[in-house]
């Protein structure tokens, strides 16, 4: 009996040992697992996939199948399946306390219609041509390609999207958004992040902040319909030359500035905007830009 | 006058408005139909996020946003239509204040007050829902919530005290109504974001 007790009382040290060793050695084993999963996927399929905390880097190409690779520090966190049309995947949220980090690299059919979601997430998304799907809370999204259509939300993450999809919505809160591309119908709203637009011709767009600066460079489809409003930040506005059509503007409790041109051809007229009025050019688009306490500034080049 | 700013339509289009149900109940159930169908082709479970508690007054609050925006609909739709817009425009330059329709100050004064209670009576049935779970977000999301709600009520608050020395002016009712808007769509998304654990 005595003798037990004390091979007990020698044991209990070792297995201590055991024990440290045996966390040193699997926490890093549990801390960073490997993702490495492939499912077959419709063309046109549907994927819908969800991380936290980390980053997910999706690209389409020409294959019917779908490939995630990359690490995870949530334990045994990730899950998937589903059919040939439809697949959702992802990481686990921690039970409590902050999601550990996954980083998830995305390889999906071109034209698959993309879903995801995330919270301290940066997403990237590269060369989809469905309609992509993004909300994420503080990381940056980014999607770049010739995408049908994007809806992309993200709260004080910047907002980029270098692509022309037939209908986008776009929304930060305070993060900036910049768009380089056109459309036909497009809403993009920040509450004090800065928006950017450049490069695309728009044919209904409605582009508005609360306390953000506007800034569009470039050129609008014919019979165009597009606003710009902000309370407190400014629109800075530079219009292709040949862009006709009726201007709106107002700054009730701002300013005014600007020339324009009578453009289709002929001597261009230069001629001052009104500080809140309506400048009727010929036929063509229609342009409201709108200031509440800012700037708006007007100019054709 | 045109006839889409005559106060006695306006007054008619409002009053329909209101009389108006505030929800429709769909004929039949779909949903049963519809889960069975998903059934039969499930081929293998997959874990999902819980879904979020709803609290019963969800429904009271899509009810009101929609009762307002129907409100707006009316509201907007005669403050945009100015005189002249549609018609055929003059090829020369024409430089001239936005037209503001005078009928619109003493006839739309109370409707408009209505409208921006339903408002006001939306966003703070969807605060008290982010408040609520306001501890549940990462500190520094509830910061971003905080200051963008704070943007949004200051510019309101700016836009209410310009439509109280001009109450006729249709371009400050045209901005709150936007302001109004941004804040119960950003409110909206502040109620998904994802909570910490959850």
């Amino acid at each position: 009996m005595h003798t037990r007790h004390r091979h007990r009382r020698d044991s209990l040290p070792r297995l201590r040992h055991a024990a440290l060793i045996a966390l040193v050695i699997g926490a890093p084993l549990a801390a960073q697992e490997r993702i490495d999963h492939r499912w077959p996927l419709d063309a046109d399929g549907m994927v819908r996939i969800y991380n936290f905390n980390g980053t997910v880097r999706i690209t389409g190409w020409s294959r019917d199948s779908v490939v995630v690779t990359g690490t995870t520090e949530v334990f045994r966190g990730f899950f998937g399946g589903g059919t040939t049309k439809a697949l959702k995947f992802g990481v686990e949220e921690a039970i409590k306390g902050p999601t550990p980090r996954s980083e998830l690299t995305v390889f999906l059919p071109a034209r698959a219609r993309l879903w995801v979601r995330g919270a301290s997430t940066d997403v990237e998304v590269r060369d989809v041509a469905g309609v992509v799907d993004v909300g994420v809370v503080s990381g940056r999204v980014r999607v770049s390609g010739s995408p049908a259509e994007v809806y992309a939300e993200t709260m004080d993450g910047d907002l980029e999207v270098e692509a022309s999809p037939s209908y986008f919505r776009g929304k930060t809160a305070t993060g900036r958004l910049t768009w380089t591309g056109g459309g036909d119908d497009v809403t993009l709203a920040t509450v004090s992040g800065a928006i950017t637009v450049a490069g695309g011709r728009l044919l209904r767009a409605r582009i508005e902040s609360i306390t953000g600066d506007i800034r569009y460079t470039g050129s609008l489809k014919p019979g165009a319909n597009v606003t710009f409003d902000t309370h407190a930040g400014d629109v800075w506005l530079t219009l292709a030359k040949d862009t006709a059509g009726e201007l709106s503007v107002d700054a009730p409790f701002g300013s005014v500035l600007g020339k324009i041109y009578k453009g289709q051809g002929g001597s261009p007229v230069l001629i001052a905007l009104p500080r809140s009025g309506t400048v009727s050019l010929d036929q063509g688009v229609t342009i409201t830009a709108r200031s509440f306490k800012g700037r708006v500034v007007v100019v054709q080049q | 006058m045109s006839d889409e700013l005559d106060p006695d339509r306006l007054r008619r289009l409002l009053a329909e408005a209101a009389g108006l149900p505030r929800a429709i109940e769909p004929e039949r159930d779909a949903w049963p139909p519809i889960r069975e169908r998903i059934e039969s082709r499930r081929v293998r479970a997959i874990p999902g996020r819980p879904l979020p508690d709803l609290a019963p007054s969800w429904r009271r609050v899509a009810r009101l946003t929609a009762a307002a925006a129907a409100v707006l609909i009316v509201t907007a739709s005669v403050l945009v239509l100015r005189p002249g817009r549609g018609k055929s425009r003059p090829s020369d330059i024409t430089v001239g204040p936005t037209p503001t329709p005078a009928s619109l100050s003493p006839a739309s004064a109370a409707p408009l007050s209505a409208v921006l209670a339903q408002y006001e009576e939306a966003a703070r049935e969807l605060e008290a829902a982010v408040r609520a779970r306001e501890l549940a977000l990462e500190p520094a999301t509830r910061q971003v919530v905080r200051r963008s709600l704070a943007a949004i009520d200051s510019a309101i608050a700016d836009l209410r005290a310009a439509l109280e020395q001009d109450p006729g002016s249709t371009a400050v009712v045209r901005y709150l109504a936007a302001a109004y808007e941004r804040k119960l769509d950003f409110l909206k998304r502040a109620r998904g974001i994802p909570a910490r654990g959850l």
